[in-house]
């Protein structure tokens, strides 16, 4: 009686709601005895696609009512409950305002007994809460990682250079890596992802839409990405480890490798010091000296500094460093962070870095050009001792709630000697003496102002002065030459800047007006008996800006255009022959970048850029300097504005749910000018002049990386791949210019093993394919390939070892000329002990040297390098 | 004019759910002070038309995940209360929520102070609006995403009718099928399966609070604001003249609409 009550009542209630657009359903839900079902629910589908539910209610004692709210072509209402059949219903043609009345009785089910059926999940190994996806550590980590770059490299969405220590999250290199959110290391960050130790870490957390400055949160645009590493929480203000190995070289020379590093935390105080002494290769430090590459602040510094014309002896080869790097290093860093009170923060960054390597390097040049054809050799012997020291000091003093100053200065000095012994075409000997100094002053003022809690205003100071001098002295006893050759770049740079930013809504924007003053001397002159032996240039370049750029967020679609204009002035003044040029430009520099987030875990982007630059100041010397015993260099100097157009299309998908990763993309670069080389080259000597052409050339680039784990068969399988094009143009000797093209192709596919057996093993090939092709001439093609196995087994929780070979194949033409690499590592890390000794084995066969091709549009070098010995070494690692 | 449609047999599916299920979920609280977040594995049983979700107090301290930072665990009326090393303190408690499907009622325990409270609820407290696409698995069952708005938090759920035609963990339910997962997107609550098992044949449920006084959620709240209201009198009490003092409720899953409090 109740019920019937009841479905009177909303019965009534429905007959009253004519106005209602929606369908209205109503009804009962019994059992065969007319029984009123206590609880079931009324699941309304579309009828062509069942098994999805578009809207339900529930029927609570039997009763239901509901409110269709959509439009659906057929509905399909069916009715489920616990110990009942369910039962189904289909209105074919919904019509608006219409009321429909549905008795169901429903049928019991015969129980049926059925068998236990468990489903187990594993534990999801990351978190994503707002702009911050959190990887927990435990479940990435690897028995063999020992730094915290280690396993970075595994994380998917994050890529580590591995040269240059640069970390990028989503495609971005990310501003800084924190350490428990304090921004410790700068941008040297590499100094901590590569020192510290991988057990210290709880926590990786890769942040979107990151602010340096607090005060700048939420209204800064330009999408910064950062790390923050999430240490485990001790009891002790100070942890840190201890590794310290022997071991010896096939010539019975004693190797080392002793390393420090110390972490202490308190509230008011966080720092990280590393002490590191070693001769086996290992490069502890954000510096390379071995191969060159330059280090993420040198990156992001380098519109303050200046250039070296006599570049250093380096070391280029695809074979990794560790073979390779015959080193004697000594490195010590400290970074502190002092909390001073609430309002004043000290920061401190210091570094002193010494070091003895030693090349050995053989190159052979064939060179086929105009109907000629030589071949000349160079044998290197090169002691290369680099010494640098660096200070760093940051202030952050909150001078209100809502104003922060900021100072920074930094001091940098390095000096390197090299001394080589040449032997040029297996005849010519020469000693070669270089001595470079570098001294870099940078000063940065920093005063920003919260206007409002969406709107703050920037002033900016900047001043750096680079001072980089240079002495090189070649000796050729047998014809009694002595060339000394002195050469100096010295840059003053002073920009002052006010930023206005602000946000409205979803829209970001900021402003910028200012000057930039940029000052560069050069100087050289060489004993070399002619009119030309000096140069004596002062390059002045004065702009005042505007800039603008804005971040508009709609739905899943962020537009971001941003523009600048710059009115410069370049002077040019040759003090030699007195001679001034100058030029006066309006620069427009307008882009855009489209980014379409599909979903949290992908999205489309793609950027336009057109830029309008003048050329680099590493180019305005004239007459020509000396920089080895082989090359002579000189520029045709141009105050010429270089325009540009850089397209951009980037697919990313990074979804951890399915472990899958994807970013696919291009990149199209296109110059109007540039300035190309025009060498002159015999068997002995080659000089080479950059001269200015405004002529087309174009950078084509082509990449994909994937990777995915398939669970079926424990496995990830990753591939990347790089397609790059060039056109670009040059002279040779007497010939006309050369339309060059070169095809660089690179692939790279891995697969690791993720068994939960005892055995696991990783395998990666890659395969290289570069071409450089002249119009009308010989083209010069080569292809290598590398293959690298590591089979790592784990003898017990506290016992692993692993064996890996590298297999180089130069050049597949000639396959004959191979390279096997053997190594191993035992490693005994006893649970919870904080000790752990590993045995390792280096360069088993016993590889002298390692030779690889490199072609040019001209030639086709082979250059072969010495390698550090087999070794056995053992090392043992002390937390604490 | 009115159509009624009176249907006595309609065609019946063939499909049948599992009489009882037993589900094993991990809950983890990401509080806001940082030290005191959670992660605690529960079970939940539903045998016919009633459910018992609990923990089993196995994981008492592992369940912080800070564990290694605390100094101090000890009993202290129905709790036990842990000290960690930087002056926070969180507790360990036992929970149990009971469901009823038949008499749509659910009873479940609170703390106030360190002291139990009983409190009961109808089931279906949330007005959840479901997303047409049945685009992932769970543990092999095809879910659906459903999203709601509950006392403070936006909640995320991914629900299978695969499994039962109601049910889910902690107060979440109300959903037609099982709700596997929840998610709050400020991430503060996140409950996800570790194991189901269908057809159990260990799926006891019991009704604990039988006999014991039961309170309406807003007496429960009225009695916790009277609480914190006795904490900021001891404060004053203690404070001199021209001090300041504030209690204010930080970490609590729900909102329970209880300003800060200050004099």
């Amino acid at each position: 009686m109740r019920s019937l009550f009841y479905l009177l009542i909303i019965s009534a209630f429905y007959l009253c709601c004519d106005s209602l657009n929606a369908q209205q359903i109503y009804g009962t839900v019994k059992d065969v005895n007319l029984k009123p079902i206590p609880y079931s629910n009324i699941l309304i589908k579309e009828n062509s696609n069942p098994s999805i539910i578009v809207e339900f209610t529930n029927a609570r004692n039997g009763l239901f009512s509901t409110l269709v709210k959509k439009n659906y072509q057929t509905i399909l209402i069916e009715v489920v409950s616990v110990g009942y059949h369910k039962a189904q219903f289909i209105i074919k043609t919904q019509k608006k305002e219409k009321t429909y009345s549905i008795d169901f009785v429903l049928q019991e089910n015969k129980i049926t007994e059925l068998k236990e059926v468990v489903l187990v999940s594993k534990i999801v190994p990351f978190s994503i809460k707002k702009d911050t996806l959190t990887y927990h550590i435990e479940k990435y980590k690897d028995p063999l990682d020992r730094k915290v770059q280690d396993v970075l490299k595994r994380l998917p969405g994050i890529a580590v250079n591995e040269k240059s220590g640069e970390i990028k999250y989503k495609g971005k290199s990310v501003e800084t890596v924190t350490l428990d959110g304090d921004n410790l290391f700068g941008s040297n960050y590499s100094i901590g992802t590569k020192n510290i130790n991988v057990d210290m870490l709880e926590e990786v957390q890769a942040i979107e839409n990151y602010s340096e400055n607090p005060l700048l949160k939420g209204i800064e645009g330009g999408e910064k990405v950062s790390l923050n590493l999430k240490l485990k929480k001790g009891k002790t203000d100070y942890s840190g480890n201890i590794d310290f190995g022997l071991g010896l070289n096939n010539n019975d020379k004693l190797l080392n490798n002793t390393n420090t590093t110390i972490l202490g935390i308190s509230n008011k105080y966080k720092s990280f010091g590393i002490i590191s002494k070693n001769n086996i290769g290992i490069n502890h430090t954000p510096y390379d000296y071995f191969s060159g590459n330059k280090s993420i602040e040198q990156t992001k510094e380098i519109y303050l500094t200046t250039h070296k014309a006599i570049s250093e002896t380096l070391f280029v080869n695809n074979i990794d460093d560790e073979k390779s790097n015959i080193n004697d290093m000594f490195f010590s860093n400290y970074n502190n962070i002092f909390k001073m009170n609430n309002r004043l923060t000290i920061k401190t960054n210091m570094y002193y870095l010494k070091d003895v390597l030693d090349f050995g390097q053989f190159s052979t040049s064939q060179n086929i050009f105009e109907n000629l054809s030589f071949t000349t050799f160079d044998n290197y012997k090169t002691d290369k001792k680099p010494l640098f020291y660096k200070g760093d000091i940051e202030v952050k003093f909150n001078t209100s709630k809502n104003s922060l100053f900021e100072f920074q200065t930094k001091f940098n000095y390095e000096k390197i000697i090299s001394n080589s012994l040449i032997l040029e075409n297996n005849l010519n000997h020469f000693e070669m003496d270089l001595l470079s100094k570098n001294t870099f002053i940078n000063h940065k003022i920093n005063f920003t102002k919260k206007i409002n809690s969406n709107q703050a205003i920037q002033i900016q100071l900047t001043h750096a002065y680079n001072n980089i001098p240079q002495n090189l002295i070649l000796n050729n006893h047998f014809f009694l030459l002595a060339i000394n050759q002195y050469s100096q770049f010295k840059k003053r740079y002073l920009d002052a800047t006010i930023n206005l930013l602000g946000k409205k809504n979803r829209f970001k924007y900021s402003y910028s007006f200012g000057g930039i003053y940029e000052n560069t001397n050069y100087l050289s002159k060489n004993n070399i008996n002619s009119d030309n032996n000096k140069n004596l240039v002062n390059y002045i370049r004065k702009s005042i800006f505007n800039s603008g750029s804005f971040n508009l967020t709609l739905n899943n679609w962020l537009i971001s255009p941003s523009y600048s204009i710059k009115y410069q002035n370049q002077e040019l003044i040759d003090n030699l022959i007195l001679n001034t040029k100058s030029s006066l430009n309006l620069l427009f520099e307008p882009s855009l970048l489209l980014k379409y987030r599909i979903n949290n875990k992908s999205f489309i982007s793609t950027k336009i850029n057109f830029t309008k630059q003048p050329f680099s100041e590493e180019y305005i010397f004239t007459n020509p300097v000396v920089i080895n015993s082989r090359i002579k260099i000189s520029n045709s100097p141009t105050l010429e504005i270089r325009k540009s157009e850089i397209y951009n299309v980037n697919y990313y998908n990074n979804n951890l749910y399915k472990q899958f990763f994807l970013n696919i993309g291009f990149n199209f670069k296109k110059n109007n000018s540039g300035y190309f080389s025009k060498f002159l080259i015999n068997d002995n000597e080659t000089f080479l002049n950059y001269f200015y052409l405004k002529k087309n050339n174009d950078d084509f680039n082509l990449y994909l990386t994937t990777e995915k784990l398939i669970s079926y068969l424990s496995t990830v399988f990753r591939l990347s791949s790089n397609f790059t094009k060039s056109n670009y143009t040059n002279k040779l000797n007497s010939s006309s210019l050369r339309n060059n093209k070169s095809i660089n192709i690179s692939n790279k596919f891995s697969i690791k093993t993720a068994f939960f057996t005892k055995l696991n093993f990783e395998n990666e090939l890659t395969y290289n394919y570069s071409l450089f092709k002249s119009e009308n001439s010989i083209y010069f093609l080569n292809k290598s390939i590398t293959n690298t196995v590591k089979l790592k087994y784990k003898h017990s929780n506290s016992f692993f070892s692993v064996i890996s070979s590298e297999y180089f194949i130069p050049s597949l033409n000639n396959k004959s000329n191979n390279y096997l690499f053997l190594d191993f590592s035992i490693i005994y890390r006893p649970i919870d002990k904080k000790y752990e000794f590993n045995l390792i084995g280096k360069n088993l066969i016993n590889n002298n040297y390692f030779s690889q091709i490199q072609t040019t549009d001209f030639s086709k070098n082979t250059l072969q390098n010495n390698l550090i010995s087999r070794y056995v070494f053992i090392n043992f690692t002390y937390n604490f | 004019m009115k159509k009624s449609i009176l249907f006595w047999l309609l065609f019946y599916s063939i499909h049948i759910f599992s009489q009882n299920v037993v589900i094993e979920y991990n809950a983890t609280i990401n509080t806001n002070e940082t030290v005191l977040s959670t992660s605690i594995n529960y079970i939940y049983v539903l045998n016919k038309n009633e459910s018992n979700y609990f923990n089993n107090l196995n994981d008492s301290i592992s369940q912080f995940k800070y564990k290694k930072i605390i100094d101090e665990v000890r009993a202290v009326g129905d709790i036990k209360l842990v000290t960690l090393s930087d002056n926070t303190y969180g507790y360990i408690r036992k929970d149990l929520y009971y469901k009823n499907y038949d008499k749509d009622t659910m009873i479940f325990n609170e703390i106030i102070s360190v002291n139990k409270q009983f409190v009961g609820e109808k089931i279906n407290l949330f007005d959840w609006e479901i997303n047409s696409k049945s685009d992932t698995l769970v543990l092999g069952f095809n879910c659906q995403k459903a999203v709601t708005k509950f006392r403070g938090r936006i909640y995320e759920a991914l629900f299978s009718p695969e499994i039962a035609p109601f049910g889910g963990p902690w107060k979440f339910d109300g959903l037609p099928g099982m709700i596997l997962s929840v998610r709050s997107l400020d991430n503060y609550f996140v409950i996800y399966p570790l194991k189901i098992t269908l057809n159990s044949s260990d799926t006891k449920t019991y009704n604990p609070y039988s006999g014991k006084s039961i309170l309406s959620w807003n007496q429960f709240r009225e009695k916790f604001r009277i609480h914190l209201e006795d904490q900021l009198k001891k404060l004053k009490a203690r404070s001199d003249i021209g001090e300041r003092g504030s209690v204010k409720l930080s970490e609590k899953i729900e909102d329970l609409e209880i300003p800060q409090m200050s004099f």
